[in-house]
């Protein structure tokens, strides 16, 4: 099966600077890939990229087997878009909003959209701007169900809003998508998608970390806890090491190697990973 | 919007078409509809209005030509104004997000226009058939400035639309032309609209010539702004 989302060696640099070099993924039909990385790693541009937002300056994009850069307007119609940002005029109502901007994509279906307002609670006869921002969510999501895509972009859309809502808008997602679409999702909330990403890329300053699925992840980084003598002694195998009260611990990469010192080994977190591949105490050597 | 659909269905159809025209038609009825429930469709509606009244009364209870095309300017100017805050739902952000063309959205914004065109050339022509004035000088007055005048107000629906800022320079253009061009076509219509000179004359049909030149031009340079500007909204 083609993949919802292909990118290969894609970047966008103006000039001599560059906003993001180099990212190549695959996210597979019905998966959840986490994007994460520090503030300025380039997810939003990345996700301007995928949108059409931002220009494609190197390699490759492919939407469902689609190239973005020939086709951009195809692609659209296959791309939902959940941002913090209003991109609609937001002094319209609900459903005169789904209406006008419906329109454009081939897809697209009025009594869909209005039966998903009802289900989310969203009233459609409610003006955007006087919604909260949890309701503006709830009417993204509609509006991008309405026209079936196959791929929603959500991009930091939790920032701001109460830890209840974000699990509620969480399970949300996953009752309504039920696989039919596939979500790239960019957070700084990594314990939600240790609970629901199927894989997960990491960025940092325009480049790429790492793109894997969760159980692969799993099976490359372990975090181990021991002595200071312990840790000395693995020091050059591990990729980052900071000192705890009674332990020292670090990120080691699996070489395939024995480790031949007794430590615990454990998995490790995605705020574990982003500390260390990208902290400033991390010794960074992915 | 329709036509939109009609060509990603696989059915190649040309931007400029009457089908197409008389679908925007329909999508103008339907983005009124909603603009009205904005505050900035209502103020829009209310300065549409406003001209409408203002026309009408000029017409009925002025004597003069001179006097009257004080109003028919304003009214015309209002009218414009008004209709283009109606209709501007679209903007350049949806440029780049929705999943159309940038030549299909620039042709959906000339359709647009051809709609404000006949639009304001309704208007001016009734005032100019309310005025009691001969067959000759009505035709004339339709063709030297009723048609040129509605032509250059209309292109303010495309400009309105601002697909690049002013200031924004692609490497080859400098776009902030687009306001100069937009200054130049009001100023002729406003001139043409106000002016009467000798009737007979070649100086009675310059202004309207200059009017139809520089009215064209304008649609054109705007519509091509939209249709091949080289920028993506990070760019801007």
């Amino acid at each position: 099966m083609e993949p919802v989302l292909r990118m290969e060696g894609a970047g966008a640099e103006r000039g001599t600077a560059f906003w993001l070099r180099d990212v190549s993924l695959t996210l597979e039909p019905g998966t959840f890939m986490g994007v994460i990385g520090r503030n300025g790693a380039g997810k939003t541009t990345l996700f301007h990229m995928v949108c059409g937002l931002s220009r494609i300056t190197g390699g490759n994009v492919w939407l469902d087997g689609i190239n973005l850069r020939d086709e951009p307007e195809r692609c659209k119609q296959e791309i939902g878009t959940i941002f913090d940002d209003g991109y609609f005029r937001l002094d319209l109502s609900a459903s005169h909003a789904g209406a006008i901007y419906g329109a454009y994509y081939v897809g697209y279906s009025q009594p869909d959209f209005l039966k998903y307002c009802r289900q989310f609670g969203v009233d459609a006869r409610q003006n955007v701007r006087k919604m909260s921002k949890g309701n503006y969510m709830r009417f993204q999501l509609a509006f991008a169900m309405a026209h079936k895509p196959k791929l929603i972009l959500m991009d930091e859309p939790e920032a701001g809003l109460d830890p209840v809502f974000r699990r509620e808008w969480m399970n949300l997602l996953y009752d309504v998508l039920d696989g039919r679409c596939s979500i790239l999702f960019a957070t700084h909330l990594t314990e939600e998608l240790e609970q629901y990403a199927d894989a997960v890329t990491m960025l940092s300053k325009g480049r790429q970390l790492f793109s894997l699925t969760m159980a692969e992840l799993e099976e490359r980084y372990k975090i181990v806890r021991g002595s200071k003598a312990q840790m000395d002694y693995l020091s050059k195998r591990l990729i980052g090491r900071r000192k705890m009260e009674h332990y020292e611990e670090g990120l080691f990469q699996e070489d395939g190697k024995e480790l031949w010192v007794e430590v615990s080994v454990s998995r490790p977190s995605l705020a574990d990973l982003m500390y260390y591949l990208d902290g400033e105490n991390g010794e960074r050597r992915v | 919007m329709e036509n939109i659909r009609a060509c990603q269905n696989g059915r190649e159809e040309k931007n400029f078409t009457l089908r197409k025209f008389l679908l925007t038609g329909r999508e103008l009825a339907v983005e009124s509809r909603g603009s009205l429930h904005t505050g900035h469709g209502k103020v829009g509606a209310a300065i549409f209005l406003m001209g409408l009244g203002w026309g009408i009364y000029g017409a009925v209870t002025k004597e003069n030509l001179e006097k009257w095309s004080n109003f028919v300017l304003l009214a015309d100017l209002w009218c414009a104004m008004g209709l283009v805050n109606v209709w501007n739902l679209q903007n350049y952000k949806l440029l780049y997000l929705l999943p159309v063309s940038r030549k299909d959205f620039a042709a959906m914004q000339i359709r647009k226009m051809a709609w404000l065109c006949l639009v304001l050339f309704g208007i001016t022509a009734v005032q100019y058939a309310s005025m009691g004035l001969g067959a000759e000088d009505f035709w004339k007055l339709i063709f030297c400035k009723a048609i040129p005048a509605s032509l250059s107000l209309g292109v303010y629906q495309v400009s309105s639309v601002q697909p690049i800022r002013g200031k924004a320079v692609n490497g080859y253009e400098i776009y902030g032309l687009s306001f100069t061009m937009l200054l130049l076509d009001f100023g002729i219509a406003f001139l043409n609209l106000i002016m009467f000179p000798a009737t007979g004359g070649i100086s009675f049909y310059l202004l309207p010539i200059l009017n139809y030149g520089i009215g064209i031009y304008a649609a054109v340079y705007l519509y091509r702004k939209i249709a091949f500007a080289g920028l993506y909204y990070d760019e801007l």
